[in-house]
Parts: structure tokens; C-alpha cells; sequence
């Protein structure tokens, strides 16, 4: 049955489908790895880039050649600082200390770690991670500097997670600590990579000014994360969402999936995207500050994809039963017509259309994500005024267009009056001209003065017609 | 006086012309919050029916359209910060809006100015810079129109003129603040006409597509921005003095210049239309869309039959025009010179609002029928 559906999708929705044949065998990336270059090592770390990531390989294998290793490393060594958080089976002291000294590692050639249970499946990378190590002590001074700096720091607030409870079923306390725990995880990736492309000179440096520009980036893309993961972070017995917008709408946070809480649970979604929608602009803001097309792409194909989950999710019932997802096509769409910051702020656009065609006033959120929505409309429209739609304003249009009508309706009515009366209508050679002056569109034409005349003459009533 | 931020230097002594009306209320009740040693004058044009009396509040009557009148009240109470709120209501006379606006207006401006008042703070409108058309996300480059809209809109726009141009008159500072969609408990404008519809089973009929943006403020919020223009001109008072290079761009300063002042959320007018009627049980609204055109060719018809029947049209091309175009502002420069937020949400002050319209206006069985 699922397939069906995919069909009657694509049936419905041929711009994906093209989108997506488009994407996998007609387009020139716009940069490409020379492996005959690399060291083995290096090789070694692009499996792992692509072993690791579905949806970062592609758009970090396209970065230009300065930015490409920097990246993909910096990607590793979180990665693999992730592999260590998420492994339940490794005990907190064996836990603990690696998480905090992950920066040291760094600086230790040879380090590997095989601890990760079986099933944890980037676990070959930390067994193999000294091929990370090596790549990492080639990169420039700034680039480690920064990828050590932003390792240490999510490594403390990983560590700091792992001391409280294994499990949790209630979420985060308030929204304080859901942005708390955001940051560590996603707004210091921002951070980092900022760091890393201002020296690049693919970023302007104003952007490392703006910390809320970069942290609203990762962010966004972590909240959209968390909502849209709410039936699989459960299943994991992991909560994310703060108890301070939960408690509103239930008892219990594991009662948002139950059926006969529907309603309020669709409430607390929308506060949810609502809270996520707050970084929309700022997304944009930063994205006007990047400088080279590959980084651009880099940093707005998730920023679109976020948009468009968020557009998915809000007030969807399913998301609370299964991993909702946007179809691949629409994904490959995405990442085709991403472009440049006008092309982003369409997209933006067309997603916040999605959500206010969703938005209802039977939510108790409704005026809150309505202006949330005209907010990132107002930047937009900073950014890119609109063009005014026509001279006249619609209204006078509509009145002329009104008014026209009208009399023709009155014209067309006299002459079917005439005709059916039967009333001979003699037109005087002045009213005459004047009539001819409405139908005949120049009145410098010669045909048309050549053939008044005649017509002139046997100007009959419409009665003899 | 280093430690306090410029937009928090206290305020002794305030003089609110108007201050018995909506908004001239609203800030006696924002000074004695947030300058409670502030002595207040409360001066209008009758005295209120109900005083709340407070030893820091004195009530004064006031003709602003008679300089002897102002003259001797500025005299007398010796304010160092004025508030000129007073403007007659929409649908009078041409005559009464320049008598008011105008002179009324010029005639606050000298006696202040004489009398070596601080700062005047003039409340204008954001209608002054309207001309029918839509305004998109308009700032305060935009002109006043080439023809003003109407009487009203162009007597506050000369108001406006008189106000800033006495600025530095006597080291006096003036500004103007134009505030759009003004609304909370008390007023008998806004919100009670979107509860009419509901009374008239109307909300089911929307006009456009509802893609226009609409700017509103809510009342406290906008007392608040007159207390911080007033505080932050009287800093430049005690410091810089009035703005006398004309080549500063007139967004960088405050003084001799005028600002939007919006809740500085603005937001889909059917959504906020839907989302006061929603209290009253209407969740359904706007289910029959009328294209803006169309609307438009019905409203003149309408308006056409009225005038034939001699009534007083119900829906009118001005309606159309008003509920399908964009009317909303860019209030960076409040936000950047007065650092000014809405300290109340628009869904918080409708709230509000609405808590108190509802037992006003609409009987609550009337609520019930309509749900």
C-alpha cells in the first residue's frame, strides 16, 4: 500500500518526480573530491563521512576544496563525540571522561575506542579513529583551534546531560533548558562552522558579531529534530520537549500519543512549531552574510528542509504515531531550487502558506503562529519589497471592470429591447459618429473612414435587421 | 546619572493634554507605574466622570483651541514633559478636526514653548502617511501623501509639522509618535466592530485572500512609548540639546522627527479578526472567500443602492479597500532609539480586551446563540 501511495504522490506532484531524476543523473555538482591526492587517511575519512551521514555527505562533498576537509573532519569528531553520548551500554565513568577529554584525543595519535556496544552503528568509526586524528593535526592552526575549542565545550554539556537520569520520560524542565541543551548540541556546530568560514573569507565576518544569528541556525534545525522525532525518541524512552509547554496540554508526556488526546496534543505541537518558527528569519539574516555558492548550499539545504518538516508537522496527528518525513522528491525540489537567498525566502514563503493554510482558530496558539508567520513575511519583504501588483489598486479595478460590464449590459440591453419592440432606431450622423468613435479602436485609420460612409447611409434600426 | 539607561531618566513633573481620553488614561496609569514620584497633570477638555483619585494625580480642564486657556494651565502646573494626546473622534467635521489639530496644536506648541517646558511629545497618527493605497512595511522615509486622504489625516499631518517643527524653540525638544490600530479595554472602535459582525452573524463572509498584513498596538504598550520618547529626550535635553545639523538622517535621531509606533507584530487581518471571534465560539470563519474585486464591484453597488435609498451604507468600498490591503510599518527606529517592545502580545491584549467588551457589550446568552 505504501507503494501506491508513492505512485498516487508522484502522479500528483510531477515537478518532484522530475526533481529527483533531475537531481540523481543530470546535475554537475559544483565541486568534486580528487582522490588521487588524498592520503590514504583521508580516503579513509570520506567512507566514514559517507558511512555516517545520509544527509550531510552530499552537500559537504560539494563544498569548495578550502572548506571540504575542515568540514567533513569537524563533522567526524562530533560524530564521534555523538557515537560515545548516545551509547547507553557504556558505563558514566568509562563515559564521562572521554566526553570531557574529547579535545585532548584529538591531540593524541593512535587513540581509538572500541567500547560501543555491537549494535551501535558508527561504532567503526572510533574504532578506527586515529585515521581522524591524523587527518586533523594536517589542518590549518585556525581550523583546529576551533574544532578543539567546540569539541571541548559540547563534550562538557554532553557530559553534564549524562550524569542526570538514563531515561527520561518528562522532557526538559523549561524552555530555558530545551535552548540550554540545543545549543550544545546544534548552536555550537553553528558556531563552529561560522568560525570556520569567516577566516575562509566565504562568510562576512559581521556574522561572528551576531552570535544569535549562528546559534538561531542550528537551533532551528535541532527543535525541527526534536518535534518531528517525538514517537521515535519515545520508543528510545527519551524526551526532549520542555515539561513548560507539555504540562499545558497533558498530564503526562507519553499521554500527547494516545488517540483520545488528539486535540490538546495537536495544541502542544503548534506551541512546539510556534517555538521553532521564532529562528526562522534569523536563519535568513545569516544566510545573507555567506559568501560562496558550495557554503551557501551548505548551510540553506537544511535550513529548507527544516522548513519544509516543520510545514509538515504542524498540526499533522501522524507525527505522534510514526517518523513523518518529507517525500524524497520533494527533498531533491528542495535542493534544487535552494539557488541563492531569494530563491531560500520563496521557499520560506511557500512553507508559511502551508502552515497558516493549516493554522486554525480552534488552537489556542492560532494568533501566535499567524504573527509568527507575518514576522518572517516582514523580513522577507525587508529584504525583497514586493513589487506593487498593478497601478490601479484592485478595488479601482475591480470598479472599472464593474462599471464596463455594466455598460455593456445596458447597451447590449437597449439594442435587444429595440430589436424585440421592433422600434426603428434612427441615428442622427452625430450620434452616429459618436457610436463609431467607441467601436472602431483608431480613428486615424483610413480603412475605417473609408468605410463609414456607406455604412452611414444605410444606418438601419436594429428592427429592419 | 551615568547608571541610568537614557530611556529610564525619571520624569518629575508631566503634563497629558487629553488626559481623561483613551490614551491619555493609559499613560497616568504607565507614569504612576514607572515614575512613581513623577507629579502628573491630567488636563481635558471636561472633567472625568470618575477620578481615580492618587495624591500624584491632578485633574485640570483644558481649550487647547484657546491659547488663554493652555497658556495659564502650562503656567500654572509648570510640567517639564508634555503629552498632547487630545484629537476629536473620527466622523466629525472637517472644521472641528483643524480646530483641534491644527490651531489647537500650534496654540499647546507656543504655550510650551514659553513657558520652558522639556520635551512635548505629540501624539500623531499613522494615518498621515495614508492615500488609500497599500502601506508595505513603510518606515518613516515615506512622505506624507501629495493629497491626503481625508480631513482627518490631514489635520493630524499639520499637527504633526507644528509639533516637530518647534523643535529647539526656546531648547524645547518635540517628537511625534503614530501609532496604528490602536486597541484595548475601553475601546469603542477596533475591537467592539469585529464583535459587531459577530453580532450581525456575519463572520462567515471573508474579503480577499487574506494574505494582507495589518499592524495593531495595544494601548498600554503605546503609553509606554510615550514615557520612554519622553525620558529619552529629556536625557538629550540635559546633554546634546536638540538636533540642529540637518544632514543627520532623520532615522538617527529622535528629536524634530516622528515615529511608527506598532505593537510591532503585524499579522493576517482576517487571522486577528478570526481570533477575536473565536472567543465568542465562532471557530468557522471566513468559510465563503469574496475575491477582493469582486467585493469591491459589490461594495459600490451597495453603495450606489444606499444612496438611492437614502440609508447609511453597511458595506462600503472603504470597508473592502481597508480589510484587503497590506497596512503595516517598520518600527526599527523605535526599537533602536527608544528601545521600545511590546511589553503586552497581541494575543495578551486581546485577551484583555475582550474580558472586558464581552460583558459590556455582548450579552453573554447573545454569546452562547451565536456559538
Amino acid at each position: 500500500m505504501a507503494k501506491l501511495g508513492t505512485i498516487w504522490h508522484y502522479a500528483t506532484h510531477p515537478y518532484q518526480l522530475r526533481a529527483m531524476l533531475h537531481w540523481k543523473y543530470l546535475r554537475d555538482p559544483l565541486h568534486f573530491r580528487n582522490p588521487d591526492k588524498e592520503s590514504a587517511e583521508l580516503k579513509k575519512c570520506y567512507e566514514f563521512l559517507e558511512l555516517t551521514s545520509r544527509s550531510f555527505a552530499s552537500v559537504i562533498l560539494e563544498l569548495q576544496p578550502e572548506m571540504r576537509t575542515p568540514v567533513a573532519l569537524f563533522y567526524l569528531v562530533l560524530r564521534g563525540l555523538d557515537t560515545i553520548e548516545d551509547d547507553m551500554t557504556i558505563p558514566n565513568d568509562v563515559k564521562i571522561p572521554i566526553l570531557q577529554d574529547f579535545h585532548k584525543i584529538l591531540e593524541t595519535p593512535g587513540w581509538t575506542f572500541d567500547g560501543n556496544a555491537p549494535t551501535e552503528k558508527d561504532r567503526q568509526l572510533l574504532v578506527e579513529f586515529d585515521v581522524v586524528i591524523t587527518e586533523f593535526a594536517k589542518l590549518k592552526d585556525v581550523y583546529k583551534d576551533v574544532i578543539r575549542d567546540i569539541a571541548k565545550r559540547m563534550g562538557e554539556g554532553m557530559a553534564e546531560t549524562c550524569r542526570g537520569p538514563a531515561e527520561n520520560l518528562d522532557g526538559l524542565p523549561t524552555i530555558k533548558d530545551y535552548d540550554r541543551y540545543c545549543f550544545y548540541v546544534a548552536g555550537l556546530v553553528g558556531e563552529g562552522l561560522t568560525r570556520l568560514f569567516v577566516p575562509a573569507g566565504v562568510a562576512n565576518p559581521g556574522l561572528l558579531k551576531r552570535p544569535q544569528l549562528y546559534i538561531s541556525m542550528g537551533l532551528f534545525l535541532q527543535k525541527v529534530n526534536i518535534i518531528r522525532d517525538f514517537r521515535e525518541d519515545l520508543v528510545d524512552k527519551r524526551s526532549f520537549y520542555p515539561r513548560e509547554i507539555w504540562g499545558k496540554y497533558v498530564e503526562k508526556y507519553p499521554d500527547l500519543g494516545l488517540p483520545e488526546n488528539e486535540e490538546v496534543a495537536l495544541e502542544c505541537q503548534s506551541e512546539m512549531v510556534l517555538n521553532a518558527l521564532d529562528h526562522g528569519d534569523d536563519c535568513l539574516y545569516y544566510l545573507a552574510g555567506l559568501k560562496d555558492q558550495s557554503v551557501y548550499n551548505f548551510c540553506a539545504i537544511p535550513q529548507v528542509m527544516a522548513i519544509a518538516t516543520l510545514a509538515l508537522v504542524f498540526r499533522n496527528p501522524d507525527m505522534y504515531q510514526r517518523n513523518v518525513k518529507i517525500p524524497k522528491g520533494e527533498a531533491c525540489e528542495l535542493m534544487m531550487d535552494v539557488g541563492n537567498l531569494r530563491t531560500t525566502c520563496e521557499i520560506f514563503k511557500k512553507y508559511i502558506k502551508i502552515i497558516r493554510s493549516k493554522n486554525t482558530p480552534k488552537d489556542r496558539n492560532f494568533l501566535e503562529v499567524s504573527v509568527k508567520c507575518a514576522k518572517i513575511e516582514q523580513f522577507i519583504e525587508g529584504i525583497y519589497p514586493a513589487k506593487p501588483k498593478s497601478v490601479l489598486p484592485s478595488g479601482w479595478t475591480g470598479a472599472l471592470v464593474f462599471f464596463v460590464f455594466m455598460s455593456f449590459m445596458l447597451v447590449n440591453f437597449a439594442f435587444l429591447t429595440a430589436y424585440v419592440v421592433g422600434m426603428k432606431v434612427n441615428m442622427s450622423p452625430d450620434v452616429w459618429q459618436t457610436w463609431q468613435f467607441f467601436i472602431m479602436p483608431n480613428e486615424t485609420t483610413t480603412t475605417t473612414t473609408a468605410a463609414a460612409p456607406p455604412l452611414l447611409t444605410n444606418t438601419p434600426g436594429h428592427g429592419e435587421l | 546619572m551615568s547608571t541610568v539607561r537614557p530611556n529610564e531618566t525619571p520624569i518629575s513633573n508631566a503634563l497629558i493634554i487629553g488626559g481623561c481620553g483613551f490614551l491619555g488614561t493609559a499613560i497616568t496609569h504607565a507614569l504612576l507605574a514607572k515614575h512613581p514620584s513623577c507629579k502628573i497633570t491630567a488636563a481635558d477638555i471636561r472633567s472625568p466622570s470618575a477620578k481615580p483619585s492618587h495624591p500624584n494625580i491632578t485633574y485640570a480642564t483644558v481649550d487647547i483651541t484657546d491659547i488663554s486657556s493652555i497658556t495659564a494651565l502650562v503656567a500654572q502646573t509648570r510640567p517639564t514633559v508634555v503629552f498632547h494626546t487630545a484629537s476629536p473622534v473620527h466622523g466629525l467635521g472637517r472644521e472641528i478636526y483643524f480646530k483641534v489639530n491644527v490651531d489647537g496644536t500650534r496654540n499647546v506648541v507656543d504655550a510650551c514653548a514659553a513657558a520652558g517646558v522639556k520635551v512635548l511629545v505629540y501624539t500623531s497618527s499613522a494615518g498621515v502617511v495614508y492615500d488609500g493605497s497599500a502601506l508595505v512595511n513603510v518606515d518613516e522615509r515615506l512622505p506624507f501623501p501629495a493629497i491626503p486622504y481625508d480631513a482627518y489625516n490631514e489635520s493630524k499631518a499639520i499637527g504633526e509639522t507644528t509639533a516637530l517643527d518647534a523643535n529647539g524653540r526656546d531648547g524645547m525638544l518635540t517628537t511625534a509618535l503614530r501609532p496604528a490600530g490602536i486597541f484595548g479595554p475601553g475601546d469603542r472602535q477596533l475591537v467592539p466592530g469585529f464583535i459587531t459582525v459577530v453580532k450581525n452573524n456575519q463572520t462567515r463572509f471573508q474579503l480577499g485572500d487574506n494574505t494582507n498584513m495589518f499592524d495593531f498596538t495595544y494601548i498600554d504598550n503605546l503609553a509606554v512609548a510615550h514615557l520612554l520618547a519622553a525620558s529619552v529626550l529629556l536625557h538629550q535635553h540635559a546633554t546634546t540639546g536638540a538636533t540642529v545639523d540637518e544632514s543627520v538622517d532623520q532615522r538617527r535621531h529622535m528629536d524634530g522627527t516622528a515615529m511608527f509606533i506598532t505593537n510591532g507584530q503585524p499579522v493576517y487581518f482576517w487571522d486577528f479578526a478570526k481570533a477575536i471571534w473565536c472567543h465568542y465560539g465562532v471557530y468557522n470563519a471566513g468559510s465563503v472567500v469574496l475575491p477582493a474585486t469582486l467585493a469591491y464591484g459589490v461594495a459600490t453597488l451597495a453603495e450606489g443602492v444606499s444612496w438611492l435609498l437614502g440609508r447609511e451604507p453597511g458595506f462600503t468600498r472603504f470597508r473592502v479597500k481597508f480589510s484587503c490591503s497590506h497596512r503595516y510599518f517598520d518600527i526599527r527606529k523605535a526599537k533602536e532609539l527608544l528601545g521600545y517592545e511590546a511589553e503586552i502580545s497581541l494575543s495578551e491584549g486581546l485577551r484583555r480586551c475582550i474580558e472586558v467588551c464581552s460583558t459590556n457589550i455582548l450579552p453573554v446568552n447573545l454569546c452562547m446563540k451565536v456559538g
